[in-house]
Protein backbone atom coordinates (compact mmCIF):
# COMPACT_ATOMS: atom_id res chain seq x y z
CA UNK A 1 0.00 0.00 0.00
CA UNK A 2 1.80 2.98 -1.31
CA UNK A 3 0.46 6.67 -0.10
CA UNK A 4 2.10 9.46 -0.83
CA UNK A 5 2.84 11.48 2.26
CA UNK A 6 0.47 14.04 2.65
CA UNK A 7 -2.14 10.92 2.74
CA UNK A 8 -0.27 9.19 4.78
CA UNK A 9 -0.54 11.73 7.40
CA UNK A 10 -4.24 12.37 6.35
CA UNK A 11 -5.20 8.74 7.80
CA UNK A 12 -2.65 8.88 10.63
CA UNK A 13 -4.72 11.75 11.71
CA UNK A 14 -8.08 10.60 10.98
CA UNK A 15 -7.26 7.57 12.63
CA UNK A 16 -6.55 9.72 16.03
CA UNK A 17 -9.81 10.39 16.60
CA UNK A 18 -11.34 8.89 19.75
CA UNK A 19 -13.06 8.92 22.54
CA UNK A 20 -11.66 10.42 26.08
CA UNK A 21 -11.29 8.21 28.69
CA UNK A 22 -13.98 9.58 30.72
CA UNK A 23 -16.27 9.10 27.89
CA UNK A 24 -15.01 5.67 27.50
CA UNK A 25 -15.64 5.18 31.13
CA UNK A 26 -18.96 6.80 31.32
CA UNK A 27 -20.13 4.68 28.71
CA UNK A 28 -18.94 1.37 29.93
CA UNK A 29 -20.74 1.91 33.24
CA UNK A 30 -24.04 2.87 31.14
CA UNK A 31 -23.38 -0.84 29.33
CA UNK A 32 -22.65 -2.62 32.32
CA UNK A 33 -25.64 -1.28 34.01
CA UNK A 34 -28.09 -1.84 30.71
CA UNK A 35 -26.51 -5.68 31.09
CA UNK A 36 -27.22 -5.78 34.68
CA UNK A 37 -30.85 -4.36 34.66
CA UNK A 38 -32.02 -5.22 30.75
CA UNK A 39 -31.94 -8.74 31.25
CA UNK A 40 -35.13 -9.69 30.89
CA UNK A 41 -35.44 -13.38 30.61
CA UNK A 42 -39.02 -14.43 28.66
CA UNK A 43 -40.44 -18.01 28.91
CA UNK A 44 -40.54 -19.86 25.90
CA UNK A 45 -44.12 -19.70 25.81
CA UNK A 46 -43.91 -16.01 25.67
CA UNK A 47 -41.90 -15.77 22.87
CA UNK A 48 -43.90 -18.49 21.41
CA UNK A 49 -46.57 -16.75 21.15
CA UNK A 50 -44.57 -13.12 20.20
CA UNK A 51 -47.28 -12.16 23.05
CA UNK A 52 -45.99 -8.77 24.97
CA UNK A 53 -42.62 -9.03 22.88
CA UNK A 54 -42.56 -5.13 21.79
CA UNK A 55 -43.88 -4.48 25.11
CA UNK A 56 -41.28 -5.87 26.82
CA UNK A 57 -38.56 -4.46 24.24
CA UNK A 58 -39.91 -1.05 24.87
CA UNK A 59 -39.53 -0.85 28.71
CA UNK A 60 -36.34 -2.18 27.92
CA UNK A 61 -35.30 0.94 25.88
CA UNK A 62 -37.68 3.53 26.95
CA UNK A 63 -35.90 6.43 25.61
CA UNK A 64 -33.08 5.41 23.31
CA UNK A 65 -35.43 4.68 20.27
CA UNK A 66 -36.94 8.06 18.72
CA UNK A 67 -37.93 5.54 15.58
CA UNK A 68 -40.70 4.54 17.06
CA UNK A 69 -43.70 6.43 18.03
CA UNK A 70 -47.23 6.27 17.57
CA UNK A 71 -49.38 8.10 15.83
CA UNK A 72 -51.15 9.54 18.71
CA UNK A 73 -47.99 11.03 19.40
CA UNK A 74 -47.77 12.50 16.57
CA UNK A 75 -50.82 13.80 16.12
CA UNK A 76 -50.91 14.86 19.91
CA UNK A 77 -47.97 16.68 19.65
CA UNK A 78 -48.53 18.33 16.36
CA UNK A 79 -52.11 19.83 17.42
CA UNK A 80 -50.37 20.84 20.69
CA UNK A 81 -47.44 22.69 19.23
CA UNK A 82 -47.17 26.18 18.48
CA UNK A 83 -48.58 25.67 14.87
CA UNK A 84 -49.90 28.87 13.31
CA UNK A 85 -53.30 28.84 11.65
CA UNK A 86 -52.57 29.76 8.05
CA UNK A 87 -49.53 27.12 8.21
CA UNK A 88 -51.56 24.34 9.33
CA UNK A 89 -54.22 25.16 6.33
CA UNK A 90 -51.12 24.97 4.04
CA UNK A 91 -50.11 21.89 5.52
CA UNK A 92 -53.79 20.10 4.68
CA UNK A 93 -53.05 21.49 0.84
CA UNK A 94 -49.73 19.62 1.00
CA UNK A 95 -50.71 16.73 2.41
CA UNK A 96 -53.74 16.50 -0.07
CA UNK A 97 -51.10 16.97 -2.91
CA UNK A 98 -48.79 14.58 -1.56
CA UNK A 99 -51.64 11.81 -1.59
CA UNK A 100 -51.33 12.30 -5.44
CA UNK A 101 -47.28 12.44 -5.50
CA UNK A 102 -47.58 9.71 -3.04
CA UNK A 103 -49.93 7.47 -5.09
CA UNK A 104 -47.51 7.90 -8.35
CA UNK A 105 -44.40 7.56 -6.23
CA UNK A 106 -45.99 3.66 -5.33
CA UNK A 107 -44.26 2.29 -8.87
CA UNK A 108 -41.65 4.50 -9.67
CA UNK A 109 -38.25 2.46 -10.16
CA UNK A 110 -34.45 3.80 -9.83
CA UNK A 111 -33.65 6.42 -12.28
CA UNK A 112 -37.46 7.71 -11.65
CA UNK A 113 -37.54 11.11 -10.36
CA UNK A 114 -40.02 10.01 -8.10
CA UNK A 115 -38.31 6.59 -7.19
CA UNK A 116 -36.52 8.56 -3.56
CA UNK A 117 -40.01 9.63 -2.66
CA UNK A 118 -40.90 5.96 -2.77
CA UNK A 119 -38.07 4.60 -1.23
CA UNK A 120 -36.63 7.43 1.20
CA UNK A 121 -40.39 8.86 2.52
CA UNK A 122 -42.92 6.81 1.57
CA UNK A 123 -41.87 3.20 2.81
CA UNK A 124 -39.46 4.45 6.21
CA UNK A 125 -43.37 5.75 6.59
CA UNK A 126 -45.31 3.13 6.15
CA UNK A 127 -42.60 1.13 8.21
CA UNK A 128 -43.27 3.55 11.33
CA UNK A 129 -46.82 3.50 11.34
CA UNK A 130 -46.84 -0.23 11.67
CA UNK A 131 -47.25 -1.37 15.31
CA UNK A 132 -47.21 -4.54 15.00
CA UNK A 133 -44.03 -6.79 15.26
CA UNK A 134 -45.54 -9.19 12.91
CA UNK A 135 -46.61 -7.03 10.28
CA UNK A 136 -43.26 -5.28 10.99
CA UNK A 137 -41.40 -8.50 9.52
CA UNK A 138 -44.00 -9.41 6.70
CA UNK A 139 -43.04 -5.48 5.58
CA UNK A 140 -39.35 -6.20 5.72
CA UNK A 141 -40.00 -8.90 3.77
CA UNK A 142 -42.65 -7.32 1.20
CA UNK A 143 -40.02 -4.89 0.93
CA UNK A 144 -37.46 -7.46 -0.31
CA UNK A 145 -39.81 -8.09 -2.90
CA UNK A 146 -40.51 -4.53 -4.14
CA UNK A 147 -36.95 -4.61 -4.78
CA UNK A 148 -36.61 -7.66 -6.53
CA UNK A 149 -39.29 -6.66 -8.68
CA UNK A 150 -38.07 -3.12 -9.77
CA UNK A 151 -34.89 -4.84 -10.88
CA UNK A 152 -37.32 -7.21 -13.01
CA UNK A 153 -38.98 -4.33 -14.25
CA UNK A 154 -35.75 -2.18 -15.41
CA UNK A 155 -34.74 -5.31 -16.90
CA UNK A 156 -37.24 -5.33 -18.94
CA UNK A 157 -37.30 -2.32 -20.30
CA UNK A 158 -33.34 -2.32 -20.72
CA UNK A 159 -33.09 -0.03 -18.10
CA UNK A 160 -30.60 -2.15 -15.26
CA UNK A 161 -27.83 0.28 -15.26
CA UNK A 162 -24.75 -0.67 -12.67
CA UNK A 163 -26.01 2.34 -10.69
CA UNK A 164 -29.58 1.05 -10.60
CA UNK A 165 -28.33 -1.89 -9.53
CA UNK A 166 -26.24 -0.99 -6.80
CA UNK A 167 -28.68 0.95 -5.72
CA UNK A 168 -31.33 -2.30 -5.52
CA UNK A 169 -28.95 -4.43 -4.08
CA UNK A 170 -27.67 -2.48 -1.49
CA UNK A 171 -31.37 -2.11 0.16
CA UNK A 172 -31.59 -5.49 0.05
CA UNK A 173 -28.76 -5.68 1.51
CA UNK A 174 -29.76 -3.97 4.29
CA UNK A 175 -33.54 -5.59 4.81
CA UNK A 176 -31.43 -9.34 5.37
CA UNK A 177 -29.02 -8.03 7.35
CA UNK A 178 -31.15 -6.29 9.53
CA UNK A 179 -33.66 -9.42 9.35
CA UNK A 180 -30.58 -11.75 10.28
CA UNK A 181 -29.68 -9.02 13.34
CA UNK A 182 -33.04 -9.22 14.70
CA UNK A 183 -32.85 -9.49 18.06
CA UNK A 184 -34.73 -12.60 19.58
CA UNK A 185 -37.38 -11.45 21.62
CA UNK A 186 -38.94 -9.85 18.13
CA UNK A 187 -40.32 -13.01 17.71
CA UNK A 188 -38.00 -15.72 17.13
CA UNK A 189 -40.72 -18.12 14.55
CA UNK A 190 -41.66 -15.17 13.00
CA UNK A 191 -37.85 -14.21 11.90
CA UNK A 192 -37.14 -17.68 10.93
CA UNK A 193 -40.18 -18.08 9.38
CA UNK A 194 -40.14 -14.79 7.22
CA UNK A 195 -36.49 -15.49 6.65
CA UNK A 196 -37.58 -19.23 4.98
CA UNK A 197 -40.43 -17.19 2.93
CA UNK A 198 -37.87 -14.50 1.88
CA UNK A 199 -35.25 -17.09 0.97
CA UNK A 200 -37.76 -18.86 -1.75
CA UNK A 201 -38.68 -15.87 -3.46
CA UNK A 202 -35.14 -15.08 -3.83
CA UNK A 203 -34.45 -18.56 -4.96
CA UNK A 204 -37.20 -18.16 -7.47
CA UNK A 205 -35.50 -15.38 -8.92
CA UNK A 206 -32.33 -16.36 -9.14
CA UNK A 207 -33.03 -19.53 -10.62
CA UNK A 208 -35.39 -17.74 -12.90
CA UNK A 209 -35.01 -18.95 -16.87
CA UNK A 210 -33.65 -16.17 -18.31
CA UNK A 211 -33.74 -16.34 -22.38
CA UNK A 212 -32.90 -13.57 -24.10
CA UNK A 213 -31.55 -11.73 -20.59
CA UNK A 214 -28.30 -14.38 -20.89
CA UNK A 215 -26.43 -12.23 -22.51
CA UNK A 216 -27.20 -9.15 -20.19
CA UNK A 217 -23.87 -9.29 -18.04
CA UNK A 218 -25.77 -6.86 -15.19
CA UNK A 219 -28.55 -9.05 -15.41
CA UNK A 220 -26.30 -12.04 -14.39
CA UNK A 221 -24.62 -10.37 -11.68
CA UNK A 222 -27.63 -9.16 -10.72
CA UNK A 223 -28.89 -12.55 -10.20
CA UNK A 224 -25.47 -13.71 -8.95
CA UNK A 225 -26.22 -11.42 -6.20
CA UNK A 226 -29.42 -12.94 -5.33
CA UNK A 227 -27.95 -15.76 -5.07
CA UNK A 228 -25.62 -14.68 -2.76
CA UNK A 229 -28.07 -13.55 -0.40
CA UNK A 230 -30.27 -16.12 -0.77
CA UNK A 231 -27.99 -18.10 0.70
CA UNK A 232 -27.25 -15.26 3.27
CA UNK A 233 -30.81 -16.40 5.01
CA UNK A 234 -30.12 -19.43 4.62
CA UNK A 235 -27.24 -19.39 6.68
CA UNK A 236 -29.32 -17.38 9.16
CA UNK A 237 -32.45 -19.42 9.40
CA UNK A 238 -30.21 -22.13 10.07
CA UNK A 239 -28.36 -20.40 12.67
CA UNK A 240 -31.32 -19.23 13.93
CA UNK A 241 -33.22 -22.98 14.00
CA UNK A 242 -30.07 -24.34 16.14
CA UNK A 243 -30.57 -22.16 19.07
CA UNK A 244 -34.00 -22.10 19.22
CA UNK A 245 -34.91 -25.82 18.65
CA UNK A 246 -31.49 -27.64 18.64
CA UNK A 247 -31.82 -28.40 14.60
CA UNK A 248 -28.75 -28.65 13.23
CA UNK A 249 -29.85 -30.15 10.37
CA UNK A 250 -30.38 -28.72 6.76
CA UNK A 251 -32.95 -31.36 5.38
CA UNK A 252 -35.08 -29.87 8.96
CA UNK A 253 -34.50 -26.60 7.85
CA UNK A 254 -36.16 -27.32 4.19
CA UNK A 255 -38.64 -29.88 5.33
CA UNK A 256 -41.33 -28.73 6.32
CA UNK A 257 -41.56 -24.96 4.40
CA UNK A 258 -39.50 -25.46 1.39
CA UNK A 259 -40.78 -27.66 -1.14
CA UNK A 260 -37.49 -29.05 -3.34
CA UNK A 261 -38.94 -28.61 -6.94
CA UNK A 262 -39.96 -24.95 -6.05
CA UNK A 263 -36.46 -24.16 -5.42
CA UNK A 264 -34.69 -25.77 -8.16
CA UNK A 265 -37.57 -25.00 -11.25
CA UNK A 266 -37.52 -22.21 -12.97
CA UNK A 267 -41.25 -19.82 -12.08
CA UNK A 268 -42.73 -18.70 -14.91
CA UNK A 269 -44.32 -16.27 -13.39
CA UNK A 270 -41.83 -14.51 -11.65
CA UNK A 271 -39.58 -14.69 -14.72
CA UNK A 272 -42.32 -14.32 -17.99
CA UNK A 273 -45.08 -12.00 -17.18
CA UNK A 274 -44.31 -8.78 -18.48
CA UNK A 275 -44.26 -6.15 -16.03
CA UNK A 276 -46.95 -3.70 -18.38
CA UNK A 277 -49.53 -6.33 -18.20
CA UNK A 278 -49.66 -7.44 -14.73
CA UNK A 279 -49.61 -5.16 -11.86
CA UNK A 280 -46.02 -5.90 -10.23
CA UNK A 281 -47.48 -7.35 -6.88
CA UNK A 282 -49.47 -10.25 -8.35
CA UNK A 283 -46.64 -11.83 -10.25
CA UNK A 284 -44.05 -11.90 -7.05
CA UNK A 285 -47.03 -13.63 -5.21
CA UNK A 286 -47.47 -16.34 -7.66
CA UNK A 287 -44.51 -18.94 -6.23
CA UNK A 288 -46.03 -18.31 -2.99
CA UNK A 289 -49.53 -19.19 -3.98
CA UNK A 290 -47.96 -22.37 -4.75
CA UNK A 291 -46.09 -23.24 -2.16
CA UNK A 292 -49.06 -22.99 0.03
CA UNK A 293 -51.26 -25.52 -2.26
CA UNK A 294 -48.81 -28.37 -0.52
CA UNK A 295 -49.64 -27.04 3.40
CA UNK A 296 -53.17 -26.83 2.80
CA UNK A 297 -54.06 -30.72 2.06
CA UNK A 298 -51.94 -32.75 4.50
CA UNK A 299 -51.64 -30.54 7.57
CA UNK A 300 -54.90 -31.35 9.59
CA UNK A 301 -54.00 -35.05 8.64
CA UNK A 302 -50.63 -34.64 9.94
CA UNK A 303 -51.72 -33.32 13.55
CA UNK A 304 -53.96 -36.31 14.30
CA UNK A 305 -51.38 -38.48 12.73
CA UNK A 306 -48.82 -37.07 15.36
CA UNK A 307 -50.78 -37.03 18.01
CA UNK A 308 -51.61 -40.82 17.67
CA UNK A 309 -47.92 -41.88 17.12
CA UNK A 310 -45.41 -39.40 18.50
CA UNK A 311 -42.58 -41.05 17.84
CA UNK A 312 -42.86 -42.11 13.96
CA UNK A 313 -45.25 -40.32 13.10
CA UNK A 314 -43.00 -36.98 12.69
CA UNK A 315 -41.07 -39.00 10.35
CA UNK A 316 -44.22 -40.18 8.09
CA UNK A 317 -45.92 -36.79 8.14
CA UNK A 318 -42.79 -35.14 7.26
CA UNK A 319 -42.31 -37.68 4.46
CA UNK A 320 -46.01 -36.94 3.43
CA UNK A 321 -45.69 -33.49 3.13
CA UNK A 322 -42.81 -33.46 1.23
CA UNK A 323 -44.59 -36.10 -1.24
CA UNK A 324 -47.26 -34.47 -1.30
CA UNK A 325 -45.49 -31.05 -2.18
CA UNK A 326 -43.67 -32.76 -4.79
CA UNK A 327 -46.81 -34.32 -6.73
CA UNK A 328 -48.92 -30.75 -6.32
CA UNK A 329 -45.91 -28.94 -7.49
CA UNK A 330 -44.86 -31.14 -10.64
CA UNK A 331 -48.40 -30.77 -11.99
CA UNK A 332 -48.12 -27.32 -11.85
CA UNK A 333 -44.83 -26.63 -12.78
CA UNK A 334 -42.18 -28.49 -15.68
CA UNK A 335 -39.24 -28.41 -13.57
CA UNK A 336 -36.17 -27.35 -16.59
CA UNK A 337 -33.63 -30.38 -17.51
CA UNK A 338 -31.01 -27.90 -17.18
CA UNK A 339 -31.71 -26.34 -13.70
CA UNK A 340 -29.87 -28.76 -10.57
CA UNK A 341 -31.69 -29.70 -7.22
CA UNK A 342 -29.68 -28.06 -4.54
CA UNK A 343 -27.69 -30.84 -3.07
CA UNK A 344 -27.14 -29.06 0.15
CA UNK A 345 -30.83 -29.08 1.07
CA UNK A 346 -31.54 -32.56 0.13
CA UNK A 347 -32.82 -34.29 2.74
CA UNK A 348 -30.61 -37.48 3.93
CA UNK A 349 -30.17 -37.97 7.10
CA UNK A 350 -33.16 -37.80 9.50
CA UNK A 351 -31.77 -38.47 12.86
CA UNK A 352 -32.12 -35.12 14.36
CA UNK A 353 -35.43 -34.91 13.05
CA UNK A 354 -36.53 -36.61 16.24
CA UNK A 355 -35.17 -34.07 18.14
CA UNK A 356 -36.79 -33.11 21.47
CA UNK A 357 -39.17 -29.51 20.59
CA UNK A 358 -38.30 -30.25 16.69
CA UNK A 359 -41.95 -31.01 16.64
CA UNK A 360 -43.85 -28.24 18.36
CA UNK A 361 -41.25 -25.68 16.67
CA UNK A 362 -41.85 -26.77 13.16
CA UNK A 363 -45.32 -27.11 14.06
CA UNK A 364 -45.34 -23.23 15.34
CA UNK A 365 -43.14 -22.09 12.47
CA UNK A 366 -45.66 -23.64 9.77
CA UNK A 367 -48.19 -20.97 11.71
CA UNK A 368 -46.07 -18.64 11.46
CA UNK A 369 -45.39 -18.89 8.44
CA UNK A 370 -49.11 -19.01 7.06
CA UNK A 371 -48.85 -15.93 9.34
CA UNK A 372 -46.33 -14.21 7.18
CA UNK A 373 -47.82 -15.14 3.84
CA UNK A 374 -50.94 -13.80 5.03
CA UNK A 375 -49.50 -10.10 6.20
CA UNK A 376 -47.71 -10.72 2.47
CA UNK A 377 -50.80 -10.58 0.57
CA UNK A 378 -52.34 -7.72 2.63
CA UNK A 379 -49.37 -5.98 2.04
CA UNK A 380 -49.31 -6.94 -1.82
CA UNK A 381 -52.77 -6.06 -2.62
CA UNK A 382 -52.49 -2.48 -0.46
CA UNK A 383 -49.61 -1.78 -2.87
CA UNK A 384 -51.79 -2.26 -5.63
CA UNK A 385 -54.38 -0.08 -4.74
CA UNK A 386 -52.64 2.58 -4.23
CA UNK A 387 -50.40 1.93 -7.57
CA UNK A 388 -53.60 2.27 -9.15
CA UNK B 1 -20.95 -11.85 38.85
CA UNK B 2 -20.41 -11.71 35.35
CA UNK B 3 -20.73 -14.58 33.05
CA UNK B 4 -18.24 -15.45 30.16
CA UNK B 5 -20.28 -13.75 27.77
CA UNK B 6 -20.89 -10.66 29.96
CA UNK B 7 -16.52 -10.48 30.04
CA UNK B 8 -15.98 -11.26 26.56
CA UNK B 9 -18.73 -8.25 25.52
CA UNK B 10 -17.19 -5.63 27.77
CA UNK B 11 -13.71 -6.64 26.72
CA UNK B 12 -14.86 -6.03 23.18
CA UNK B 13 -15.84 -3.12 24.22
CA UNK B 14 -12.69 -1.88 25.88
CA UNK B 15 -10.87 -3.08 22.51
CA UNK B 16 -12.71 -2.07 19.80
CA UNK B 17 -14.66 1.51 21.33
CA UNK B 18 -12.40 3.49 20.14
CA UNK B 19 -12.31 1.78 16.82
CA UNK B 20 -15.96 1.53 16.45
CA UNK B 21 -16.74 5.45 17.45
CA UNK B 22 -14.02 6.83 14.88
CA UNK B 23 -15.42 4.23 11.89
CA UNK B 24 -18.81 6.09 12.54
CA UNK B 25 -17.38 9.62 13.63
CA UNK B 26 -15.75 9.91 10.35
CA UNK B 27 -18.30 8.63 7.98
CA UNK B 28 -20.84 10.39 9.59
CA UNK B 29 -18.97 13.74 9.86
CA UNK B 30 -20.36 14.49 13.29
CA UNK B 31 -18.98 13.31 17.06
CA UNK B 32 -22.06 13.99 19.36
CA UNK B 33 -24.09 11.61 17.28
CA UNK B 34 -21.05 9.10 16.66
CA UNK B 35 -20.75 8.70 20.25
CA UNK B 36 -24.58 8.08 20.75
CA UNK B 37 -24.41 5.49 17.98
CA UNK B 38 -21.40 3.69 19.22
CA UNK B 39 -23.16 2.86 22.42
CA UNK B 40 -26.36 2.18 20.73
CA UNK B 41 -24.46 -0.64 19.11
CA UNK B 42 -22.96 -2.23 21.48
CA UNK B 43 -26.69 -2.52 23.25
CA UNK B 44 -27.81 -4.33 19.97
CA UNK B 45 -25.20 -6.21 20.06
CA UNK B 46 -25.04 -6.90 23.40
CA UNK B 47 -29.53 -7.90 22.86
CA UNK B 48 -28.48 -10.04 20.39
CA UNK B 49 -25.82 -11.79 22.72
CA UNK B 50 -27.83 -12.15 25.43
CA UNK B 51 -30.65 -13.46 23.33
CA UNK B 52 -28.63 -16.35 23.46
CA UNK B 53 -26.88 -16.58 20.30
CA UNK B 54 -22.82 -16.45 19.21
CA UNK B 55 -21.41 -14.28 17.18
CA UNK B 56 -18.29 -16.25 15.37
CA UNK B 57 -16.32 -12.82 14.65
CA UNK B 58 -17.35 -10.20 16.99
CA UNK B 59 -15.10 -7.53 15.70
CA UNK B 60 -16.93 -7.93 12.26
CA UNK B 61 -20.26 -8.15 13.77
CA UNK B 62 -19.78 -5.03 15.70
CA UNK B 63 -19.19 -3.35 12.19
CA UNK B 64 -21.63 -4.57 10.92
CA UNK B 65 -24.34 -3.35 13.69
CA UNK B 66 -22.82 -0.11 13.23
CA UNK B 67 -22.91 0.12 9.65
CA UNK B 68 -26.72 -0.63 9.56
CA UNK B 69 -26.88 2.23 12.00
CA UNK B 70 -25.57 4.40 10.43
CA UNK B 71 -27.35 3.74 6.93
CA UNK B 72 -30.35 4.13 9.18
CA UNK B 73 -29.34 7.73 10.30
CA UNK B 74 -28.04 8.93 6.62
CA UNK B 75 -31.83 7.66 5.73
CA UNK B 76 -32.84 9.65 8.30
CA UNK B 77 -31.04 12.87 7.72
CA UNK B 78 -32.02 12.35 4.00
CA UNK B 79 -35.66 12.17 5.22
CA UNK B 80 -34.93 15.19 7.36
CA UNK B 81 -34.70 17.54 4.16
CA UNK B 82 -38.01 16.60 2.81
CA UNK B 83 -39.82 18.64 5.65
CA UNK B 84 -41.33 15.81 7.32
CA UNK B 85 -43.71 15.63 10.12
CA UNK B 86 -41.02 14.83 12.81
CA UNK B 87 -39.08 17.58 11.96
CA UNK B 88 -41.99 19.91 12.00
CA UNK B 89 -42.84 18.60 15.30
CA UNK B 90 -38.88 18.72 15.98
CA UNK B 91 -39.37 22.64 15.28
CA UNK B 92 -41.97 23.44 17.32
CA UNK B 93 -43.76 24.35 13.88
CA UNK B 94 -43.10 26.03 10.81
CA UNK B 95 -40.65 28.56 12.47
CA UNK B 96 -37.86 29.30 9.76
CA UNK B 97 -34.88 26.93 11.09
CA UNK B 98 -31.85 27.97 12.84
CA UNK B 99 -28.47 28.54 11.17
CA UNK B 100 -27.34 24.88 10.48
CA UNK B 101 -25.69 23.50 13.46
CA UNK B 102 -22.29 23.41 13.66
CA UNK B 103 -21.02 23.54 17.15
CA UNK B 104 -20.88 19.49 17.04
CA UNK B 105 -18.10 19.28 14.36
CA UNK B 106 -15.43 21.82 15.71
CA UNK B 107 -14.62 20.57 18.84
CA UNK B 108 -13.58 17.53 16.93
CA UNK B 109 -10.02 15.96 18.31
CA UNK B 110 -8.69 15.68 14.27
CA UNK B 111 -10.01 18.77 13.12
CA UNK B 112 -8.28 19.01 10.54
CA UNK B 113 -9.71 16.07 9.10
CA UNK B 114 -13.26 15.76 9.23
CA UNK B 115 -14.58 18.64 7.38
CA UNK B 116 -12.17 17.65 4.08
CA UNK B 117 -13.08 13.80 4.94
CA UNK B 118 -16.75 15.30 4.67
CA UNK B 119 -16.43 17.17 1.48
CA UNK B 120 -15.53 13.75 -0.30
CA UNK B 121 -18.75 11.69 -1.52
CA UNK B 122 -20.12 9.46 0.98
CA UNK B 123 -19.74 6.07 -1.24
CA UNK B 124 -16.47 7.45 -1.36
CA UNK B 125 -15.79 8.47 2.24
CA UNK B 126 -17.57 5.06 3.60
CA UNK B 127 -14.88 3.37 1.82
CA UNK B 128 -11.68 5.15 2.42
CA UNK B 129 -12.50 5.29 6.22
CA UNK B 130 -12.66 1.49 6.53
CA UNK B 131 -9.92 0.99 3.92
CA UNK B 132 -7.19 3.40 5.51
CA UNK B 133 -8.52 4.10 9.00
CA UNK B 134 -10.23 0.48 10.00
CA UNK B 135 -7.68 -1.29 8.02
CA UNK B 136 -10.12 -3.58 6.36
CA UNK B 137 -8.99 -5.23 2.83
CA UNK B 138 -11.23 -4.56 0.09
CA UNK B 139 -12.98 -8.21 0.24
CA UNK B 140 -14.16 -7.44 3.59
CA UNK B 141 -15.20 -4.31 2.93
CA UNK B 142 -17.21 -5.67 -0.19
CA UNK B 143 -18.78 -7.94 2.29
CA UNK B 144 -19.69 -5.19 5.08
CA UNK B 145 -21.42 -3.06 3.05
CA UNK B 146 -23.08 -5.67 0.57
CA UNK B 147 -21.46 -4.49 -2.56
CA UNK B 148 -18.79 -5.97 -4.83
CA UNK B 149 -14.97 -6.30 -4.04
CA UNK B 150 -14.71 -4.69 -7.79
CA UNK B 151 -17.02 -1.62 -7.00
CA UNK B 152 -15.12 -1.45 -3.86
CA UNK B 153 -11.82 -0.92 -5.26
CA UNK B 154 -13.08 1.73 -7.91
CA UNK B 155 -14.30 3.71 -4.60
CA UNK B 156 -10.91 3.36 -3.18
CA UNK B 157 -9.48 4.34 -6.70
CA UNK B 158 -11.89 7.25 -6.67
CA UNK B 159 -11.85 8.61 -3.26
CA UNK B 160 -8.28 8.78 -3.07
CA UNK B 161 -8.31 11.02 -6.26
CA UNK B 162 -10.76 12.88 -4.89
CA UNK B 163 -8.91 13.04 -1.21
CA UNK B 164 -5.67 14.28 -3.14
CA UNK B 165 -7.18 16.97 -4.96
CA UNK B 166 -8.35 18.54 -1.80
CA UNK B 167 -5.12 18.16 0.31
CA UNK B 168 -2.69 21.30 0.58
CA UNK B 169 0.29 20.19 -1.67
CA UNK B 170 3.23 19.97 0.79
CA UNK B 171 6.75 20.23 -0.77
Amino acid sequence: MKLDPALRRFFEEASSLRLTNSEKAAMRRELEAHIALGDVHLTADELAEGKDALVTYMRAHPVNDSARFTVFELLHSFFFSRVPALAFSALIVVIGSGAVVASAAEGALPGDALYGVKVDFLEPLRERIIQNPEKRVAWKVRKVERRLMEAQSLQERDRLTESHRDVIEQSITREVRELQDSARWDGEEMIIASQQVLEETMEAVASGDDDKATAHPEWRQWKSFVRERQSDVHRSVRERMKTAYGIDDDAASASVVVPKLIQSSPVPALMAVPAADVPADTAIAAPVKMMRVKDVPSEEDNQRENENRREEGVEESVRNDRENGRRESEERLQPSPESEPLQDIAPQDRSDVRKQGHEDGMERLKEKREHIEKELRGLRTKGELQAR
Amino acid sequence: MKTATEQSFLKAYDDYADAIFRHIALRLGDREQARELMQDTYMKVWQYLSGGKTVENLRAFLYRTANNLIVDTARRRKLRTVESLEQMHEDHGFDPPAEEDTSAITHIDAERVMPILQSIDEPLRDVLVMRYVDGFPPKEIAKLLGISANVVSVRIHRGMEALRSRLPHEA
